[in-house]
Parts: C-alpha cells; sequence; structure tokens
C-alpha cells in the first residue's frame, strides 16, 4: 500500500530514484559503518569463516581454511598472544591438553591452539608440549583471525599485532561461549574449566 | 632489537668485539633448524677459540628465538641467539623481504663478519632457502 501511495504521490520515476538512491546510501554508508566498527565477537555471534590458517602438516605448511574447521562442528579454542610464551606454556594452553579427554567424552569434535605465529613455530610448540598429535596448532601468520574477531592487541617491540588470551566454545560457526583476558593476562575468563562448565 | 626482554642495542653486542652475525628467515623452519643453525652448534668450539661470537638472528619474539636456542643446543653452546622481532636489523641490512607464508617481513640467510660493529664481510643468500 505504501509502495502505491508512492508510486501515486511523487510518480514512478521519482519513486524509482528515490528507493534507488536510498538503497545505495544504505548499502554504502551502513558497509563503512561496519567496517569502522570493525566487530568484537561475542557469545551468540557467527564466526567470520574467511580465515585461512596454516598448519604444519608432515612437516609442511598447509593451509587450514576455517570452514574446514568449525562447520558442523563443535570447536573449543584456545587463543593465545604467543607460542613458546611462558604463560600460554607453562599454564595456559597445557590446561587444554589436560582436559582433552574430558572435552571430547563431552561431544567436542576438535580442540584447536591459535595465535599469531608462523606454521613452524606453532608445529615446533605442539612437539615440545606433546600435543601436537591431538591440538591443531593453527599459525594465524599476518593475524587476519585475531583483527577479523576484533581481539587483537599490539605487544609493539615484542611481537607486534597479536591475539588475546582467549578461551571458546563454537559450535557450527557459532560462538557458544567466549572469555577474552585483557592482553596476556591468565584468569578463569580464558580457563578450560570455563569451556568445560559449558558444555 | 630485544633479547630475552633487555633491549641488546647493536652497540653493546657488537663494541670491540670480533661477531659472526648469522641471518635466518625463520626459528624452527627446515633448513634454519635442521642444517644452518646445527653447522654453527658444532663448528662452536672454533669460534670460541678465535674469540669470536656467534650470533644468530631472526624476525622472530623473544620467546621463540630462546626456546630455539634451547631446542639446539646454540645458546649451551654459546651462541647467541638473538631476536629482531620488528625487522629492523633485517631491514639496516638490506636483506628484509616478503614471506607470507610465514607471515610478513623476514631476514633473508646471510652470514656477516663484523669487527667492532664494522660490517667487514657479507654474504647473502639470494633464495629463501
Amino acid at each position: 500500500l505504501y509502495v502505491v501511495y508512492k508510486m501515486r504521490v511523487l510518480g514512478p520515476f521519482t519513486c524509482f530514484m528515490l528507493t534507488t538512491y536510498t538503497k545505495a546510501f544504505i548499502s554504502t554508508n551502513f558497509r563503512t559503518l561496519s567496517t569502522r566498527l570493525a566487530m568484537t565477537l561475542s557469545e551468540g555471534d557467527k564466526l567470520p569463516m574467511d580465515a585461512v590458517f596454516s598448519r604444519l602438516v608432515d612437516g609442511k605448511p598447509t593451509n587450514v581454511p576455517a570452514a574446514d574447521l568449525f562447520a558442523g562442528k563443535k570447536v573449543v579454542v584456545c587463543g593465545v598472544p604467543g607460542a613458546m610464551t611462558p604463560t600460554c606454556s607453562e599454564k595456559h594452553l597445557p590446561g587444554f591438553i589436560e582436559a582433552y579427554d574430558q572435552l571430547k567424552a563431552k561431544g567436542v569434535d576438535s580442540v584447536a591452539c591459535i595465535s599469531v605465529n608462523d606454521p613452524f613455530v606453532m608445529g615446533a610448540w605442539g612437539k615440545k608440549l606433546e600435543c601436537d598429535e591431538k591440538i591443531y596448532m593453527l599459525a594465524d601468520g599476518g593475524a587476519t583471525f585475531a583483527k577479523s574477531i576484533g581481539h587483537q592487541f599490539d605487544t609493539g617491540d615484542f611481537g607486534g599485532i597479536r591475539l588475546k588470551r582467549m578461551a571458546m566454545l563454537v559450535n557450527d560457526g557459532v560462538v557458544q561461549k567466549i572469555g577474552v583476558e585483557e592482553g596476556g593476562a591468565f584468569t578463569d575468563l580464558s580457563d578450560v574449566k570455563s569451556i568445560l562448565s559449558a558444555l | 632489537r630485544t633479547h630475552l626482554g633487555a633491549e641488546l642495542k647493536t652497540g653493546e653486542l657488537m663494541k670491540g668485539k670480533k661477531i659472526v652475525l648469522v641471518g635466518v628467515p625463520g626459528a624452527f623452519t627446515p633448513t634454519c633448524h635442521l642444517k644452518h643453525l646445527p653447522s654453527y652448534v658444532e663448528a662452536a668450539a672454533q669460534f670460541t677459540a678465535a674469540d669470536v661470537q656467534v650470533v644468530f638472528v631472526s624476525v622472530n619474539d623473544a620467546f621463540v628465538m630462546k626456546a630455539w636456542g634451547e631446542a639446539t643446543g646454540a645458546t649451551e653452546a654459546g651462541i647467541e641467539v638473538v631476536a629482531d622481532p620488528a625487522a629492523e636489523l633485517a631491514k639496516a641490512l638490506g636483506v628484509a623481504f616478503e614471506v607470507p607464508a610465514l607471515g610478513g617481513t623476514r631476514a633473508k640467510r646471510f652470514a656477516a663478519y663484523v669487527d667492532d660493529g664494522v660490517v667487514k664481510h657479507m654474504v647473502v643468500d639470494p633464495g629463501d632457502d
């Protein structure tokens, strides 16, 4: 009825121009707006699927598109600021390694560790912690994933942009639970316990 | 450049010393890990005897370099394994190049003989292997 009213009052040509211009205005400006207000991934959000991680398979860097890992699966993610750094190595990731069997028993398909490092460093770290058979050690080399979910932070001289410490439960690409620390802190927020209690 | 979190100005590292500075594209990458650094670890005693400090540098962070030094026995052999996370040294020496597969700017494989902060001799590998 509104359309008919518009047509009758404004005339078909004006109406067409108005609609087209309005649509164009909205799609341009709202797209720019949404890019500027880059999303910060929260519970209930869909995980951005354009990231491509890198992972060592038989010693060779292999691309792992996010969709391959997350689509249709229940995935637990341990996000860390840096492979081989003290807290990550001694406390954070080990918690997930220890809880691996429990997580699988609760229906989790995969457990992944993501960090802004290269795949060789991630592979070596996985070997060192003896978890590379169980846990997907994923390299987010250019911090693309970290930035796409809005949980990156700048470590400056240490190593540039890194992923904040976090723990996340993703069900078929939708974030069921997420806990993100400020920078490198390690609290219950990013502990595997918070994930176990959500399962 | 940072080494174990402490700022190591090149001045301190190189002043009045004879250094063999070796750059690699990445800690833990195959050639660097299996051939390049190990060859220096084996020859470490010869360098010590000649009063030359061997320094390995890569565009990685300080913790990764520390772990690499330990994993390869380099640190134990007296080799300094240091980090150049922002590729400052790599750029200063003109050996920086982009390696998308590793996530950004890295240093080409090179070896330089540095005496009291002055590069006396330098060899750079053309490729990234």
